[in-house]
């Protein structure tokens, strides 16, 4: 409805089939807007930080993590969770997580000097993964994390580092094994079926410097079966009960991996995801009933939850502007926004719901959404309903809280600047956008290398 | 006049042997005074001997009993004082009348023989059947006998009468109320001068205020009493036999009962009862000119006794100390620590469940029903659901296991009420879905508003605590999904209920409590236990512990090792000190502390009087007893005043998690309204047994476990 006066901007006639969405009664995606994120306006945020900005609710986050606690300790009381910092290992977010009651789960040196560095005790970090460079695996050993091996070549570095300091290591280890799932994640670990986690297991207790304390295993990501899990803790708890028998010392904790789901549309699955994901419920059921019913009189093994995705996804949005918007040959309308796949790594695996950032009238309209990047494969929603957007209008990308600002690229672009919305409205900077010499202050220059305006006199 | 746990005497160091050979001995002195001090038993034992007649006898009657023990049972090893106090009373009874001779001697080896064996059997009986203490029963029963026996044995008084003792029983010259109230001490061992009485006094000062002051306020008031209805009194003053008001008023008022204002006036009323029946039998034993030596008191304090037993009306003493003063502290001290207000059961769920109706709720529990409490989850905005709460499943507590808090029989189970939709209630089907369980301590535990079909127990069932009985749900009168738990006496639908409260619970995630009276929006959960902290605090029979001390640049090392004491507690001792313990779960607890307040042992008990065994780092309280903490003078004036007001004083002792091996403790001495920090403890623990260093920066101490 523009004002008299006000010049309509021409654009070729066209005819559009009548639409109404997907044929799909629960399907809430159109129609609706997000213009504020706890309570702050989409506008004034991007006014005053920029766009594309990625925004985090406190609020979200706390409240998904003590529900989480809440629910799975009615469960299993003895359960703790360890932030998974590689779904995002922002200061401030794991901050909140460890505030939360969390400890750390890291899978890299990286990830583990990181978390040293925020304050998080050695003792409090679980170490996981197949590449421990020496140097890690020595300070894990001297700090006393929670190590889980991954292969014979640790277990031998292990039994050096526990001569050298002529103490015992505690240590857990990775298994791998059929939850009746596929794709069955079969590269990490030692694989229980076959017997190689039996054999390992005898070689360290047969080496005699290290001390087996618990069991790892993490069957796979976004899990839609809960009984893959209650399958794997079984599994798990049988293979410890084996080696209590064998070797007298029972396990202290079953760390079951993470993996469980976000409300996150998986691409190919049909359903909405209210629907299509079961609740957070039916998890804690299956995975508190198996353990709680494995359990032996006085002793109570602690469940160990690197859940990462569940817990963070929906607490992330990103705000994006559109910049321009073009008519393809077949009719199809696109837009194309600041923000693309460079930050938007799911995006290849999830259809990121997208919604105006503030009130849009006019006919919604199956678009194309590209990115800003110079590359084909930028293509955030190869298909969403959207009203008219002119140029500027904001965008909400929703959910976006997991691995986009862990695995995000600064290919071309800057990477833009995250903020934290607390719980009370304020709004918290806890990452500023790049600038170009945060990009250069890493590279050298050889002097013989130098540029200059002569170079370029004469072209 | 009561056992004390004696402890098998240590064998192969001879100089020990003795020692603890002669303790034991003087303790037998001590219990006449109700006391095991030793210093008490040396005085009482020299102020026998200031007759040496009278010393000797009663030296003589312990003798023989001894050695009829030793004749009759060989294998006995250990030498209770408590068996002896009597054959030596008689003894003292004996030699007060006739001197040392071979028929003498004769009479007294066959009275403390017989009162050996009374006093064994009379214990049997008066424990098992009454109740109650045998006191001086025995002594009073066969010295009477040899009294009435002797009047006839013209051979014993020709040859052996002692001159002097037979104007014991009739001497009555005018004398003030201190004179008589000295000599009377002195007369319950036979020796009724004012050296002796002094002497005597003088201990008990020392000893016990508490004591001093029933025994003065017992005779005084017996006394005049009897002194109004006699019409004399001078002479009132005179009488001997008064030294039973003594004992009466020190038995009831400090002994037996737990020294309160309830026991001091008990005290005293049966001192005034007493003075009916002791008047009595002074009459009717006078016709025979013998002496009624401690029947009233006997008599009066064993009714007494037997009455509150039967009326449960004042709290009588289950361990007996050296003092009043001693009793009071531990008394106090153990109903702080370990005995909760009402009933204790677990918590009926898994997870942090927050109590949204507590006693006296403002919704249903009401009237008879008041003592119920319910749980529901809420999530950190305060929300029992998710979404609108429109179904069911958007509640958080809905379809949650639902655990028993105690274990028992199930007796009644209903499980086919339907659930309700949110925001209606079954008026008709009050409980909805229930599980009612038998507690064996003697209550039935209701469970309610379980989810239709979800009960997965069956009555008749045993169920052991934590064991699953069934789902959250919303049946019943129960507008939104909550477990309700209830306490009755009587398995009936609407019984009424009896208040409780929750055994070893984690409050809002921060603290420990051994038990916890329900409280409106408190959130509650289960410890999580821990095995190896469990390990590292359960010291075995025989192990020993080395610890160095050091103090202001001193160094000294004990030596403690774990035995157990013949009532079945565990302790930690170094021959002379002892501190008791218990291993949880949940707590490690160190229980009860007797010995030099300066010890290691005293120190460990101060540092860490008890551990949650638990994984939750969460701060917990404990309280200690004040003799062990506070300087010896300061603690017994305490101790006077706090007999009369029981919440006088306290130490409370704060303990918070640092880290996984570290613990901090802080003491709180509290005296009247003043409370003050008195020492902070840091406490280390490694993975083996007991905290491996304990350093306290208030009081410049650091203590190391050494390896043996």
């Amino acid at each position: 409805m523009s004002e008299k006066g006000e010049k309509k901007i021409y654009e070729k006639p066209m005819i559009l089939p009548q639409k109404i969405g997907m044929v799909n009664k629960y399907q809430t995606e159109m129609g609706r807007s997000t213009t504020e994120i706890d309570g702050v306006a989409v506008t004034t945020l991007l006014a005053e930080y920029g766009s594309p900005l990625f925004v985090f609710s406190e609020r979200a986050i706390r409240s998904q993590v003590s529900r989480f606690k809440k629910i799975f300790r009615a469960f299993y009381p003895n359960t703790q969770f360890a932030w998974s910092y590689k779904t995002n290992y922002l200061d401030a977010i794991c901050a909140l997580m460890h505030h939360e009651g969390s400890i750390a789960e890291v899978v890299s040196y990286f990830e583990y000097e990181k978390a040293r560095r925020l304050g998080v005790p050695g003792s409090k970090i679980i170490f996981n993964g197949p590449h421990k460079p020496p140097e890690a695996l020595e300070r894990a050993v001297r700090e006393e994390a929670l190590i889980n091996v991954d292969n014979f070549d640790e277990i031998f570095a292990l039994e050096e580092l526990a001569a050298k300091y002529n103490r015992p290591v505690r240590i857990g280890m990775r298994l791998n094994l059929d939850a009746g799932i596929y794709p069955q994640w079969s590269r990490f670990g030692f694989n229980l079926e076959s017997g190689q986690a039996l054999s390992a297991a005898r070689r360290i207790h047969q080496g005699g410097k290290l001390e087996l304390v618990g069991l790892h295993c993490h069957i796979g990501t976004f899990i839609l079966d809960p009984n893959a899990y209650a399958r794997q803790l079984n599994k798990m708890v049988d293979f410890g009960d084996a080696l209590e028998d064998d070797y007298g010392r029972p396990m202290e904790y079953y760390n079951i991996g993470g993996g469980l789901p976000s409300r996150s549309q998986l691409k190919g699955i049909y359903l909405a995801p209210d629907h299509a994901i079961p609740p957070i419920d039916d998890y804690a059921r299956a995975i508190g009933e198996a353990m709680l019913a494995r359990c032996k009189p006085d002793h109570s093994p602690k469940l160990y939850l690197e859940s990462g995705r569940a817990l963070i996804d929906e607490a992330g949005y990103l705000l994006t502007s559109v910049v321009g918007s073009k008519r393809l040959q077949d009719g199809k309308k696109t837009y194309i926004i600041d923000a693309g796949v460079n930050l938007l790594y799911t995006s290849h695996w999830y259809n990121i719901g997208v919604k105006p950032g503030s009130a849009i009238d006019g006919p919604a309209e199956d678009s194309i959404l590209y990115g800003p990047l110079c590359m084909n494969i930028d293509v955030v929603r190869d298909s969403i309903h959207l009203p008219p957007l002119p140029v500027g209008s904001p965008l909400v990308l929703h959910p976006v809280g997991a691995y986009n600002v862990t695995q995000w690229m600064q290919f071309i672009e800057y990477r833009p600047a995250i903020v934290l919305v607390s719980e009370d409205g304020t709004v918290e900077l806890i990452r500023r956008r790049e600038a170009l010499e945060d990009v250069t202050s890493c590279e050298s220059l050889p002097e013989r290398l130098r540029v200059s305006a002569d170079l370029f006199a004469n072209l | 006049m009561k056992g004390f746990s004696a402890f098998p005497l240590p064998r192969g160091v001879p100089l020990e042997h003795i020692t603890e050979g002669l303790r034991r001995f003087f303790t037998i002195y001590a219990d006449i005074f109700f006391t095991n001090n030793l210093a008490i038993g040396v005085i009482i034992f020299c102020v026998t001997f200031f007759q040496p007649n009278v010393g000797t006898a009663g030296f003589a009657a312990i003798a023989f009993a001894y050695l009829f023990r030793r004749l009759t049972f060989p294998a006995a090893e250990s030498f209770e004082p408590f068996y002896y106090y009597n054959a030596l009373l008689v003894g003292l009874s004996i030699g007060a009348l006739f001197r040392i001779s071979p028929l003498t001697l004769l009479m007294i080896a066959a009275a403390a023989v017989f009162t050996f064996a009374l006093t064994v059997s009379l214990n049997s009986v008066f424990s098992r059947y009454l109740g109650i203490p045998i006191l001086s029963f025995p002594f009073a029963i066969v010295s009477s006998l040899c009294y009435l026996f002797a009047i006839r044995s013209t051979n014993l008084f020709v040859n052996n009468l002692l001159p002097h003792t037979s104007s014991t029983w009739s001497l009555a010259p005018t004398s003030p109320a201190v004179t008589g109230f000295l000599k009377t001490l002195g007369a319950i061992f036979f020796n009724d001068t004012i050296l002796a009485g002094g002497l005597i006094l003088l201990a008990v000062l020392l000893h016990s205020r508490i004591f001093f002051l029933l025994a003065a306020a017992g005779y005084s008031l017996g006394a005049l009493i009897i002194a109004h209805f006699y019409g004399a009194y001078t002479s009132t003053f005179a009488n001997l036999n008064y030294f039973n008001f003594i004992l009466i008023a020190v038995a009831l008022g400090g002994i037996f009962l737990i020294p309160s204002p309830r026991s001091y006036l008990t005290a005293l009323i049966a001192v005034a009862v007493s003075s009916i029946l002791l008047g009595a039998v002074e009459v009717f034993w006078a016709g025979f000119s013998i002496p009624i030596f401690t029947l009233p008191f006997n008599l009066i304090v064993g009714l007494f006794l037997h009455y509150f037993n039967i009326t449960g009306g004042a709290r009588r003493t289950i361990t007996f100390l050296e003092s009043p003063e001693a009793i009071l502290d531990h008394h106090i001290n153990y109903a702080a620590r370990f005995l909760p207000p009402h009933p204790a059961i677990g918590l009926p769920f898994s997870g942090e469940w927050t109590l949204s109706q507590a006693f006296d709720g403002e919704y249903t529990h009401k009237g008879p029903w008041r003592y119920g409490a319910d749980f529901l989850i809420r999530d950190s905005s305060g929300r029992e659901h998710s979404d609108n709460g429109t179904t069911l499943s958007d509640y958080y507590a809905f379809g949650k296991p639902v655990l028993a808090p105690v274990a028992g029989r199930v007796v009644k189970i209903v499980s086919d009420v339907e659930d309700n939709a949110p925001g209606e209630a079954n008026r008709a089907e009050n409980w909805g879905n229930t599980v009612l369980i038998w507690d064996e301590r003697g209550f039935y535990v209701k469970v309610a508003h379980l989810a239709k079909g979800s009960v997965s127990v069956t009555e008749g069932q045993f169920v052991a605590h934590g064991q699953k009985i069934g789902l959250c749900g919303n049946s019943g009168y129960s507008p939104m999904p909550h477990i309700h738990v209830q306490l009755q006496l009587s398995p009936e639908a609407n019984s009424p209920t009896i208040p409780f409260c929750f055994s070893n619970v984690v409050r809002d995630g921060i603290s420990f409590h051994s038990w916890l009276e329900p409280r409106r929006d408190i959130v509650l959960a289960s410890p999580i236990p821990s095995s190896s902290l469990r390990s590292s605090f359960s010291p075995l029979l025989g192990e020993t512990f080395l610890f160095e001390r050091t103090c202001r640049g001193r160094s000294t090392v004990g030596r403690f090792e774990v035995v157990l004491a013949p009532d079945g507690r565990n302790l930690l001792t170094d021959g002379e000190n002892k501190l008791f313990f218990h291993t949880g779960p949940p707590l490690f607890r160190f229980l009860d502390y007797s010995g030099d307040r300066r010890s290691i042992l005293a120190d460990l008990f101060r540092a860490l009087p008890s551990i949650p065994l638990i994984q939750n780092r969460v701060a917990w309280s404990d309280t200690l007893p004040i003799r062990p903490v506070i300087s010896r003078g300061t603690a017994e004036a305490v101790l006077l005043v706090q007999s009369f007001h029981h919440d006088f004083a306290r130490i409370h002792v704060r303990g918070t998690v640092e880290s996984d091996t570290l613990r901090h403790t802080k003491l709180y001495r509290r005296i009247g309204r003043r409370k003050k920090l008195i020492e902070e403890w840091t406490v280390t623990l490694d993975r083996r047994r007991l905290p491996s260093t304990l350093y306290s920066p208030t009081r410049d101490v650091l203590i190391r476990r050494l390896e043996p």
